[in-house]
């Protein structure tokens, strides 16, 4: 488009060099005619993205608010102006073309608060707005309500205690975000259950029934790494560090019978005798072997059940789990082997593997809506997005992290943009399009001095400034680890 | 006749010395005497003398003695007179009788007058009187019937020669039938002294007839080449022959030997004869030889340096006509040659076709030479030719008008000046002339040119042979760590410790979920690998933590750690799954009898030295948290290893003597001492990963024993001061020693009994080393707070040598009290690395 006007290109008396710049973008709403424009080299992303504004008509006068952009030439995004950038890449050379993409800007994230919990903190959940959702290795389950405007209360709505005192490791609103009567949530456990929490309603005060643990899902042989339940609220899916994915189908009316006998399973102080009788008694003559303190979870504990199906193919702890967000029948799963496998709920087959190195151990997994590209924060400090649709492609792209990333969630709608939290207390958010670095970097580190002794909690377990967990709803994120704390940042990202 | 002659010649012999006048019968003493007159008379013509002088009376006999030796040369004439007048008759007695065999009577009086002649002559010549030879006669009973033979008849002879030689000779007569007749004539028979009746012969002096420039001369010095003056101080020169000393001859005074030389004419011609110590005066003989010496020529008067050619085979009549050789003339001189028929025809053939042209004109030179170009000069190649070192060529500042930049300022010419010569850089100034006609003459042109010729002149013309080695190709050919990815690199996980408190070792699960620390608060650590989460903590109480271990066995979740006195061994029940508890419970708890037995002696059995081991079980509140035994020991253990299928487990303590290394056994709590006497304070111990032997490593050995035949296999020397830790390879024929005194030792065992590399590369002592179990990958973790990582290619083949790469230095840990790091371990299947340090951190590295 040779007729866009250059504001400053021809009013400027000495000659600053021109460069010739392609811009473009991949949203489809952002387009601008493709030219190539002759751009003073002095530019910089103010000046570009009031270019952009100004073709798009972004202006009061279309009754359009003008959007700011930033711009990206080989996967960084643009920080000086365009000389600069010429000067320190091409050495110079201001003749070549220069492909700019632009995007949306996504405003820096902006710290809305901090809750402070007991102890760490091993799971976040937005999903259900309004609400935080956190587990801890305090072993509880914790909602805590979310207020964009003010900064949250450190009071908890509702606290549930899981029956055990190893800790949790990860939970997970089950019912789905529409219901509002006999909530289930549900979180995995270091004690090998999966709970499922039923909560009347969320309604302040309304406590009448007490929120209780409706069922407790038996299964897996080892810690669990991560629980998601279905869209539809129906099913859990669970990872363990056996390497199983269990699948669970919740009934649908409260059963009256446990599905499986009672296993000496808890070993944990405290648990009477009393139960080792009443275990004898259920089981009928099974051999108590000598030592274990064998009792069973059920004055606590919800209705057993048993799996619905067992996902056998992990060599290692299955890292993290997602529902596949387009396809209701498929899971997606990384585990510490290195591979992202993915598997059909319906049948428990194996679809898709996925195999990388088998030191790049898989810590979590998301997926773009938009696209279907999972994302997989790993060990080896790097995150990796992996291109499920073709069957030849393996990663498609690696983001370099400075530590490993427990915890990662793509936006909700953007098929970009991804939040990271890492082992060193570092939130990141990365735009794929530039993946040499972040587009932005929070660290949760203490900020008061690192020298100081280190804070112990009240069961003598040492707080760092490690993440977790980590959630992103595209307008809240919340992040928290072993410093026992959640902070809330308001991001919108794209 | 061939006997006969000999005697004849032998009897010559010895009558040549007797010359020819006694040929008298020595019958009487006075006869021979006159003989021997005649004979000194007719010094001049011995023989001829003889000869004709004596008698023409044995004319006949002579012309037998021809008859009978016709091929006798010219001594003839000496030769007959030997033959007596005596004899004769025997002879003509022999003629005579030719009848008879002739032969054997021969030869009997042949030899019969042989000895007869030969006493006689014998006699004569060695001045032997009638009576020696009278009474030898006498002695012989056979031969001497009577003591004068011309009396006697024909027949008589005759008999008394045949009883003569068919009596055995007397034996006790010396030993005269075996001694030669030559020896016989210079003996006398002397009655023996020692041998009753017996003889002996004995021998005049001998007198050698030398010449007279031989060392026969009086009293000849024995003493050799020595210097004279060690006799000064005694009485005597010297010995003569027969060891007598030769006394010093009387000596005047100086003024004594000043006037003999004055009166003495022949003064001058007397030497100093240092040997006899006495002055000699020279003979013509000798002046002449040292006149001819004087000169320089030859010594020898006799000697003609002119004398005519002797032509022996050339000249005038003396040609050679007949062959050396009776070899027929070879065949090759006159049949035409083939193979050069050959060769002719090859060159006549390359003639016809044009190879070779005949007469072909030489390349014609050039007629104008450039004179002063070297070009058609062949350079001479030879090895050692070496030009000689050619001046730099002139630069710009030499130029007789140099641009002026190249001009010294006045302040540079006055340093330049003030400069010592050899200081200077350049030894001249530039100078500018405007034409090159005005340059003056250069003054330094001979002193330029006689250095010139003395650097040519004193430069060593030696060809160094430089080693051109570059070095970079010294450095051994080593992969680039990149390609040998992955290998821990950074610090991923910390596993905090509360307080202060050093974490003394730490251990990861076999399967690669838990680790466990141990540290000096008395408490064991059970940490969530992936997150560093502690999840399950046991608090021993009762001192630091020395060890803890995981069992390697994977079906089951077995911890053992060590506190002073006690072994501790655990489960994570709570975390595992329920069968691995299980098991892991019954594996444990079926050597407890009963739940009433609580206490329990090794395995019943009397080992010796294991009374005070006691399996002990916890109380119900500690099983419930799953400490499951603990094992009573003396000592504070140090170390524990895993046999591989994790119902054995060694330990050693430190100050419990002989019961220091212990293997335990889990199923039957039982508890052995396999050493009765320790070779030492044993370190760390390990057991094999395939066959059953344990390697036991004292301050400086590694020993490996074989457990089933209880016997020492091996010993290896490590060469290092002090060992802290030890690990052996998962391959079995590997092993790696780290030591306090910062060296790291890696023993191929097939190779040697030393280490096969010792690395040293740790500033401070190192604490531990591990292999990976399934990765080619070690790492070492040192005081100095660091920990290196190496790949390490063990290669199947038994001729390759394990290729030892370092990769990476992993530094993180704080130094504490002068402590670093202080166990390491690799996580199972992962190329991940957990390392405890005295600053209280657990470290997950990752690749």
């Amino acid at each position: 488009m040779s007729d866009v006007p250059m504001p400053q290109a021809s009013g400027s008396n000495s000659t600053p060099a021109q460069l010739p710049i392609n811009l473009f973008t991949r949203s489809q709403s952002d387009a601008i005619p493709s030219s190539t424009y002759f751009i003073p080299s002095g530019w910089r992303r103010f000046q570009l993205s009031e270019l952009i504004n100004k073709v798009l008509q972004n202006n009061a006068e279309h009754g359009k608010k003008p959007v700011p952009f930033e711009f990206l030439i080989n996967g960084e995004v643009l920080r000086g102006s365009l000389e600069n950038w010429v000067k320190k890449n091409r050495g110079g050379d201001e003749e070549s073309q220069i492909d700019v993409e632009y995007v949306r800007s996504t405003m820096p994230p902006e710290e809305a608060g901090r809750v402070e919990v007991e102890d760490w903190v091993s799971g976040l959940s937005l999903e259900r707005n309004g609400y935080i959702l956190l587990s801890s290795y305090l072993s509880h389950l914790q909602i805590l309500p979310k207020s964009t405007t003010s900064p949250a209360s450190s009071s908890a709505l509702f606290t549930l205690p899981l029956p055990t005192s190893l800790g949790a490791t990860s939970c997970t609103w089950v019912s789905p975000p529409s219901s509002t009567q006999d909530i289930l949530l549900a979180a995995g456990g270091v004690d090998r259950l999966v709970h499922v929490f039923n909560i009347p309603s969320l309604s302040a005060g309304a406590t009448e029934p007490p929120p209780r643990e409706l069922y407790t899902l038996h299964g897996h042989t080892a810690p669990i790494s991560s629980v998601i339940a279905s869209s539809t609220g129906k099913e859990i899916v669970s990872g363990s560090w056996d390497g199983n994915v269990n699948f669970y189908i919740l009934p649908t009316t409260e059963p009256t019978e446990h599905q499986l006998p009672a296993e000496p399973l808890s070993y944990l102080p405290g648990q009477g005798n009393k139960k080792r009788r009443k275990m004898e008694k259920e089981a009928g003559g099974r051999d108590p072997v000598e030592g274990l303190t064998d009792g069973d979870s059920t004055g606590e504990g919800g209705w057993r059940r048993a799996p619905d199906g067992v996902m056998r193919g992990h060599q290692g702890r299955v890292g993290g789990l997602v529902w596949d967000k387009l396809d209701e029948g498929r899971v997606w799963s990384t585990g510490w082997d290195g591979s992202v496998r993915g598997w059909d709920v319906d049948n428990g087959a194996a679809a898709v593997l996925r195999q990388g190195p088998t030191d790049k151990s898989g810590l979590c997994i998301d997926q773009f809506r938009a696209n279907g590209t999972l994302a997989t924060g790993n060990m080896d400090r790097t995150i990796c997005l992996w291109d499920t649709r073709q069957a030849t492609s393996l990663i498609s792209l690696t983001l370099p992290t400075s530590s490993p990333v427990p915890s990662l969630k793509c936006h909700p709608t953007s098929s970009f943009t991804l939040a990271s939290a890492t082992y060193s207390g570092v939130v990141q958010i990365w735009d794929v399009r530039s993946p040499k670095h972040a587009l932005f970097s929070i660290s949760n580190a203490n900020k008061a001095g690192s020298g100081e002794k280190r804070k112990v909690t009240k069961n003598g377990k040492v707080l760092g400034e490690r993440l977790l967990a980590l959630d992103w709803d595209g307008e809240t994120l919340v992040a928290g680890g072993e410093d026992g704390e959640v902070g809330i940042w308001r991001a919108t990202g794209a | 006749m061939a006997s006969r002659n000999a005697t004849a010649s032998s009897s010559r012999v010895a009558s040549r010395a007797a010359a020819g006048p006694s040929r008298v019968p020595p019958s009487t003493k006075t006869k021979k005497r006159a003989v021997e007159e005649i004979s000194v008379e007719d010094d001049e013509d011995e023989f001829g003398a003889a000869g004709s002088g004596i008698d023409m009376s044995d004319d006949d006999e002579e012309e037998e003695q021809v008859e009978g030796e016709g091929g006798e040369d010219d001594q003839e004439e000496e030769e007959f007179p030997e033959f007596d007048s005596e004899l004769e008759d025997g002879e003509e007695d022999l003629v005579a009788g030719e009848g008879e065999d002739a032969s054997d009577g021969d030869d009997e009086s042949d030899s019969a007058y042989g000895e007869e002649e030969d006493d006689e002559e014998s006699g004569s010549e060695s001045g032997y009187n009638s009576s020696d030879i009278e009474a030898m006669y006498d002695s012989s009973p056979a031969t001497s019937p009577s003591s004068s033979h011309k009396e006697l008849s024909t027949d008589e002879k005759l008999s008394k020669m045949i009883a003569k030689h068919s009596v055995k000779p007397d034996e006790t007569l010396g030993s005269d039938a075996k001694i030669s007749g030559a020896k016989e004539g210079v003996g006398r028979l002397v009655p023996s002294k020692l041998v009753e009746g017996g003889y002996k012969r004995e021998y005049e002096e001998y007198e050698a007839g030398y010449g007279s420039e031989s060392s026969t001369e009086d009293n000849p010095n024995t003493v050799g080449n020595i210097p004279m003056e060690w006799y000064d101080d005694l009485p005597h020169i010297g010995y003569d022959v027969n060891g007598r000393k030769i006394f010093r001859p009387a000596q005047g005074d100086e003024l004594d030997k000043f006037l003999a030389n004055v009166e003495d004419p022949n003064a001058w011609m007397s030497a100093e004869d240092k040997l006899m110590q006495q002055s000699v005066q020279l003979t013509d003989k000798e002046l002449d030889i040292i006149r001819r010496l004087e000169r320089a020529e030859n010594p020898d008067a006799d000697y003609d340096p002119y004398q005519p050619t002797i032509e022996w085979f050339t000249g005038e009549g003396k040609e050679r006509v007949m062959p050396l050789s009776a070899a027929p003339e070879p065949k090759r001189r006159f049949v035409p040659s083939k193979w050069e028929h050959k060769k002719v025809m090859k060159i006549v053939k390359a003639i016809r076709e044009g190879r070779i042209i005949p007469n072909k004109p030489s390349a014609a030179k050039p007629t104008v030479y450039a004179i002063w170009s070297d070009a058609d000069q062949a350079n001479a190649p030879h090895a050692m030719y070496m030009p000689a070192p050619q001046l730099p060529p002139p630069k710009t500042a030499e130029s007789y008008n140099p641009p002026e930049e190249y001009l010294p300022t006045e302040q540079e010419k006055e340093e330049w000046e003030n400069m010592d010569k050899e200081d200077r850089k350049t030894d001249f100034l530039p100078q500018k002339y405007d034409a090159l006609r005005l340059v003056p003459g250069y003054k330094n042109l001979v002193q330029e040119k006689f250095e010139r010729c003395l650097d040519l002149y004193l430069a060593p013309r030696t060809r160094k042979v430089k080693l051109n080695i570059d070095p970079e190709s010294l450095i051994p050919k080593l992969p680039a760590p990149k390609e040998l990815k992955p290998f821990p690199i950074a610090c991923s996980v910390q596993y905090r410790h509360p307080g202060d408190t050093r974490v003394r070792a730490t251990s990861v699960s076999p399967d690669a979920t838990f680790v466990a620390s141990g540290s000096e608060d008395g408490v064991v650590r059970l940490w969530d690998l992936g997150n560093g989460r502690e999840v399950w903590r046991w608090d021993l109480k009762s001192g630091p933590i020395q060890y803890v271990e995981w069992s390697p066995y994977k079906d089951e979740a077995l911890l053992v750690a060590l506190v002073e006195g006690k072994v501790v061994v655990m489960s994570p029940l709570a975390l595992v799954a329920p069968t691995v508890a299980a098991a892991t419970l019954t594996h444990v708890n079926t050597a407890f009898a009963s739940s009433a037995a609580t206490t329990k002696m090794g395995a019943g059995k009397e080992v010796k030295g294991t009374e005070a081991i006691k399996w002990v079980r916890p109380s119900e509140k500690e099983r419930e948290r799953g400490v499951l035994v603990y094992v009573e020991v003396p000592g504070t253990p140090k170390q524990v290893a895993w046999h591989r299928k994790g119902d054995y487990f060694a330990t050693v303590a430190a100050d419990a003597s002989n019961k220091s290394v212990l293997i335990h056994q889990l199923s039957k709590h039982a508890t052995q001492s396999p050493f009765r006497k320790l070779p030492g304070a044993v370190q760390r111990v390990a057991f094999h990963p395939t066959k059953p032997h344990f390697f036991a490593a004292t301050q400086r050995y590694i020993r490996l024993y074989d457990l089933a035949g209880q016997t020492l296999l091996r010993t290896l020397q490590s060469g290092v001061k002090w060992i802290s830790s030890m690990d052996v390879h998962p391959g079995g024929d590997n092993l790696i020693v780290g030591s306090y005194d910062k060296k790291l030792a890696w023993f191929d065992m097939d190779l040697s009994a030393k280490p096969y590399k010792t690395l040293r590369y740790h500033t401070r002592a190192l604490r531990s080393v591990v292999y990976h179990p399934t990765l080619p990958l070690f790492a070492s973790a040192s005081d100095d707070g660091t920990i290196h990582i190496f790949h390490c290619t063990v290669y199947t083949d038994l001729m390759q040598n394990p290729l030892i790469v370092p990769l990476k230095i992993l530094r993180g840990h704080r130094i504490t009290d002068g402590i670093g790091v202080l166990d390491l371990r690799w996580v199972a299947g992962k190329p991940w690395l957990v390392s405890s340090g005295a600053d209280g951190e657990v470290r997950l590295w990752c690749s």
